[in-house]
């Protein structure tokens, strides 16, 4: 049977398969570095951020259907940023010497999560003003 | 190149609804505003991606599959800041400092654990 739960999870699949094409895409000439600046994965991560606290602001008075909204929110975002590459990441950083890049990344990702995180809110606020 | 776009969509479409599951099931469990299911979901996820790169699962379409698209879609970085906006917001900043530090700490740590578990089995064989 093809429930509504059911819907909504094949919903959040779709969009969660779209969001990791999108991080790959972002990826796809800067492959996992193990001794080089991650810049794809922060570049996702900043920007997927943004773009989700962003649309949670700017979107929350609209009445659209439930399953529309967390597909997006959390299947396309939530699948175009990810926690496991970044950790990893620093692993092999931290493995291959470079701890300075390493700590670095750490905090860039961090400091700029809560920024952007700020930022997608103040211009989401905006948008759900006009 | 079609055949790794989907892999990775697959992958995708199996972390993403593995991950809201995982995540609502375990926040149901415990009631209040500490996001537990993220951080669980989170923590699981660094650890199996970097015990699969250990173990030499890290080219090809296996790795497109399981590594970038189940594992990616798996865990979330956007979510984490946005709870912490949330906590940050409803004065709950002292939660949100510990959930930015379990996340980090659990999800780098568990990262350094799968590592060194893959790299002592690959060692055996």
């Amino acid at each position: 049977m093809f429930t509504q739960h059911r819907f909504s999870l094949f919903a959040i699949g779709i969009a969660g398969s779209l969001g990791s094409l999108l991080r790959y895409s972002v990826s796809y000439f800067l492959t996992i570095e193990t001794s080089h600046f991650p810049w794809a994965t922060l570049l996702c991560n900043w920007t997927g951020t943004f773009v989700l606290m962003w649309m949670v602001t700017a979107w929350s008075n609209h009445t659209w259907a439930p399953w529309l909204r967390t597909a997006i929110t959390t299947g396309l975002v939530g699948s175009y940023t990810t926690f496991s590459t970044f950790s990893l990441e620093t692993v092999l950083l931290i493995h291959n010497h470079a701890y300075g890049i390493a700590l670095l990344y750490v905090i860039s990702s961090i400091s700029g999560g809560i920024l952007f995180a700020w930022l997608g809110f103040l211009m989401g606020h905006r948008k759900q003003k006009k | 190149m079609y055949t790794s776009w989907l892999a990775i969509m697959a992958g995708g479409f199996c972390g993403a609804i593995s991950r809201y599951v995982l995540s609502v099931k375990i926040s149901s469990a415990y009631k209040g505003v500490f996001p537990y299911g993220t951080l669980t979901v989170n923590s699981v996820g660094c650890f199996l991606l970097a015990f699969l790169w250990a173990m030499h699962i890290h080219a090809g379409n296996v790795w497109l599959f399981l590594g970038t698209g189940f594992m990616g879609a798996f865990t979330t970085f956007s979510t984490v800041h946005m709870e912490w906006f949330t906590m940050a917001v409803k004065k709950k900043s002292n939660k949100g400092y510990v959930y930015i530090t379990l996340t980090y700490g659990l999800g780098i740590g568990s990262a350094f654990l799968g590592y060194i578990i893959g790299d002592k089995i690959i060692a055996i064989f």
